[in-house]
Formats: C-alpha cells, sequence, structure tokens
C-alpha cells in the first residue's frame, strides 16, 4: 500500500521498520516542519534543523527496529521528544565548551593499552564489514535482516517467501561463510593473538 | 577451526536476552570454562559490530538519499517573492498602479493563507502532545469488566468497555459515536464524558472537546460544586486539566490561550510530580 499525508503511524512504523525507502520522505512531509520549528525557535537555523532530522530519523528507526519496541505516542511526538533532546544536547554542548578547558584535568588521558584495544576492535568491525560485503546478496539480506534489522526467523520468512526452516538453515549457512573468511583474515588471526 | 558456528542458537538466544535466569547462569558457566565457546562468542560480538557499522552506514546512506531527494524537490526552501520586472515607460501609470494593487491582494492572500494554514504557535506546540490516552485505560476497562462485581450495573459496564474499547483501538470516529450513544442512556457517566471529549480532540473537534471537558474537569469548578462530583472526575483531574488546556489551545481567540496558560500553570501547581513537570514543559515550549 503505497504511503501518503493520511497514512497511519502504524503504517508509516511498519514502512520504516521494514526499510521502505518511501517511508523516510513521508516522514520528513509529516515531521519535519515541527523539528524546524523547535529549532529555529531556540536559536537555531534551517540548517541546524536539516542535520537534526537525520540524526533523530537515524535514532528513531534504529529504536523502532529493537525487539519488543512498541511506539506508546504519536509518531510526530517521538520524532519530537528525540529531536528537542538532541538540539538541548548541541546547545549545552556549545554553553559549556569553554568549561570543558577546565575540567579537562579531572579526567585522565586513556592508556595506551586502552587506545589500541579500542583502535583493534573498530578495525575488526570494519574487517567484518568488508567480509560481509563479500557474501552473496542473499546472505547478506538474510544476516542483516536477522541481526540488524532485528527481524524474526518467521518476519524473514514473509518478505521473502521461503519457508522459516528453509530461512534457519540458510542462516546458519551464510554464518559459516561469514566465519571461515573471518577465521582466515590475516587481521582477525592477528589482532587475536594481540589480546591474548 | 570448524566451518560453522557450533553454538550459534544459544548464542542468539543470550545476547537476545529470551534466556531464562537459570538458561543464562548456566550459560554464562559455561562461557568461562569452555574455550571454544568463548572463541565463538567472541566472533560473534565481533561478527555484531561489523553487521552494526554495516547497517548504520546503510541506514544513514538511506536516509542520506531521502534528504537529497527532497533537497532536490525544493522541499526545504524558503518560499521566496517573485520579482517582477516591470517597464515603467512602457506601461501607464494606471496599470502599474493596478499590478501593484494586485500584487499586494496577493501577498495579503498568501499572508492569510499562511497564517491559516500555520496556525498560531502555540497551537502548533500543543499539537505534538495530542495523544490518545493510554495510562489509565488499561486499568479502567480491568476495572470495568471484572467479574463478580456489580451485576446489577452490567449493562451499563458492558456498553462503557465497549466504547471505550473502540477508543483504545484508536477508531476514534467510532468511539465517538459509541461514547456519545453511552452518554444519552447514562447522562452522568463522567468517565464516558471524558473519553468522549478525547474522541472529539483526536478528530479535531476541539471545541466539542472543550465543552465536554469543561463542566468536569475539578479545576474548572468552583469549590460547591467539586465536592458534588463523582470520585471517578477526582481519578482522573489532572488528565482533565492537561488534555482541556490541550484543548483550549486549539481554540481561536485570545481567552482560550490565557485559558490553556491557565491551567498548565494551575497544573504545575498540582503537586503532582509527573504531571507538573509535563505542564512546567509544555509551559516553556508555549513561551
Amino acid at each position: 500500500m503505497p504511503l501518503t499525508n493520511e497514512s497511519s503511524d502504524a503504517e508509516m512504523v511498519l514502512a520504516l521498520r521494514a526499510g521502505d525507502n518511501r517511508a523516510f520522505t513521508q516522514v520528513y512531509r509529516k515531521g519535519y516542519s515541527l523539528v524546524e520549528a523547535l529549532i529555529t525557535r531556540n536559536g537555531g537555523i534551517s540548517d541546524d534543523a536539516q542535520d537534526v532530522f537525520q540524526e533523530v530519523l537515524f535514532i528513531v528507526v534504529k529504536r523502532l527496529r529493537e525487539p519488543g519496541f512498541s511506539l506508546s505516542c504519536a509518531l510526530n511526538t517521538y520524532l519530537y521528544a528525540v529531536a528537542r533532546n538532541i538540539w538541548r544536547d548541541r546547545l549545552r554542548g556549545k554553553k559549556h565548551s569553554v568549561e570543558f578547558k577546565d575540567t579537562l584535568h579531572d579526567f585522565e588521558d586513556p592508556t595506551e593499552s586502552e587506545t589500541n584495544a579500542k583502535r583493534l576492535f573498530e578495525q575488526r568491525h570494519s574487517t567484518v564489514k568488508t567480509l560481509l560485503e563479500q557474501l552473496s546478496e542473499k546472505c547478506r539480506d538474510i544476516i542483516m535482516a536477522f541481526y540488524y534489522e532485528k527481524k524474526s526467523m518467521r518476519d524473514i520468512s514473509e518478505a521473502t517467501g521461503l519457508a522459516e526452516d528453509g530461512i534457519r538453515v540458510q542462516k546458519h549457512r551464510c554464518m559459516g561463510y561469514l566465519k571461515t573468511k573471518m577465521e582466515a583474515h590475516p587481521d582477525f588471526t592477528h589482532l587475536k593473538n594481540d589480546e591474548q | 577451526m570448524t566451518p560453522d558456528f557450533q553454538h550459534i542458537d544459544q548464542i542468539d538466544a543470550y545476547l537476545n536476552d529470551v534466556l531464562s535466569a537459570g538458561e543464562r547462569a548456566r550459560f554464562e558457566q559455561e562461557l568461562a570454562n569452555d574455550a571454544a565457546l568463548r572463541r565463538e562468542f567472541e566472533l560473534v560480538q565481533d561478527m555484531l559490530g561489523g553487521v552494526e557499522l554495516s547497517g548504520d552506514e546503510a541506514l544513514k546512506a538511506q536516509i542520506g538519499a531521502a534528504h537529497s531527494e527532497l533537497v532536490t524537490e525544493g522541499f526545504f526552501a524558503k518560499p521566496e517573492a517573485k520579482v517582477v520586472e516591470m517597464k515603467p515607460a512602457q506601461w501607464g501609470m494606471r496599470r502599474v498602479l493596478a499590478v501593484a494593487a494586485s500584487l499586494l491582494l496577493l501577498v495579503a492572500a498568501g499572508i492569510w493563507w499562511w497564517s491559516k494554514s500555520q496556525g498560531d504557535p502555540a497551537q502548533q506546540v500543543a499539537k505534538q502532545y495530542l495523544y490518545a490516552e493510554s495510562t489509565k485505560l488499561p486499568t479502567l476497562l480491568d476495572d470495568i469488566s471484572a467479574p463478580g462485581l456489580g451485576q446489577d450495573d452490567r449493562p451499563r459496564r458492558t456498553s462503557l468497555a465497549d466504547a471505550l474499547k473502540l477508543y483504545q483501538n484508536k477508531a476514534f470516529g467510532e468511539a465517538e459515536k459509541a461514547l456519545a450513544a453511552h452518554l444519552q442512556t447514562y447522562p452522568k457517566d463522567t468517565i464516558s464524558q471524558f473519553y468522549l471529549a478525547l474522541s472529539h480532540l483526536e478528530l479535531g473537534h476541539f471545541d466539542q472537546a472543550a465543552a465536554l471537558l469543561r463542566p468536569i474537569t475539578p479545576e474548572t469548578l468552583t469549590p460547591d460544586a467539586r465536592s458534588g462530583q463523582a470520585s471517578q472526575a477526582l481519578d482522573f483531574q489532572y488528565e482533565m486539566t492537561w488534555y482541556l488546556a490541550l484543548a483550549s489551545s486549539q481554540l481561536p481567540g485570545q481567552a482560550a490561550q490565557d485559558s490553556t496558560l491557565l491551567l498548565l500553570r494551575k497544573l504545575e501547581a498540582s503537586g503532582n510530580g509527573e504531571w507538573a513537570a509535563k505542564a512546567k514543559e509544555a509551559l516553556e515550549e508555549f513561551k
């Protein structure tokens, strides 16, 4: 069913969860003016509003995809509340930027090993991302649907038209491919040894 | 190294927090003792980190694409006044005046239309709070539907529960009809009057919502009238004040806006932490 200005919040939420491109533009049409009004009334300009709205949409979509999350208010109210928090944080950040200089000594610099661990951690994630791109589209879709979009086997089965058991077997197989690639990757074996 | 994840279902269940406390403890024990499981668990965590990174980038790209599409469409562009190039030498004074007058009329009509479509800033602010009451409704429905109590009152309770379920399911048009019918049969039923007002509010009938809320909202009544109210009204006093404030904020005229602010200030001073905070926040937004 195509989304329109009259689409209900439930339809919009379903479409956002499913990653429907039209849902994203539709959310802008329905909620952007409210967020822009909030930001321009509170010391921001239209560019800030556009920037904040992208961040809002990112947070809201991720939240909507969390298992068990159910929207208990209107979608626009939720967008507005997230935007307000982001904008308040940004304003506080600006306001306190001078004080940060005075309080820097309160925080110890991360140790070299902590910095190194973080770097290795990020590098491993980046490697997995690259390895994921080497999988077949079907494998990538199943892994992303299950682990990123947090869809159940049943939802994936309905979306793909494949039997739930078939999806489960396919997911195991794809994970096996990914595991083989991860274990064969020099970054991984060396990084694992670095940590030990 | 084995080609497949041997414990993936168990690890998924653990990370998705669907194990019982006992299963969770057993899994953690195994994790501490079984090096192969621990290695697999770490691999899955790394894999999830990569999936998250990949998904986040794709989501950001999708949002960016939507933004770009709207930029191209001119969605964010501010309306600009059209520059009309006139060559007075070729135009008679009368024609120049006629064009100027037409432009003025167009601008005035544009401002009128814009202000009408935008509404008052207070109305815009209030709209963000307009969502269906869902906090008290489940308990209320449980109470009304509880078996063994007030069997003589059963028709009233059944009729009210049916109407409230429509409201709960956000079928506001049908809820409005059912609650109005219920209220006609039981004119002293404060709860149905309250939810009838909320149905009107959801349907954008702000004047009707305010008219229904005013006579039952304790904050708007004289002390005598308040003491004669059903205890049900007092159970909902903060909700009534809040929704009456919202309904008033959508009505035209300074008096309605003053009434909104007055009700919110009363709610702010009510001493009820949750409602006072909500009213305070709304008042800040109104400023």
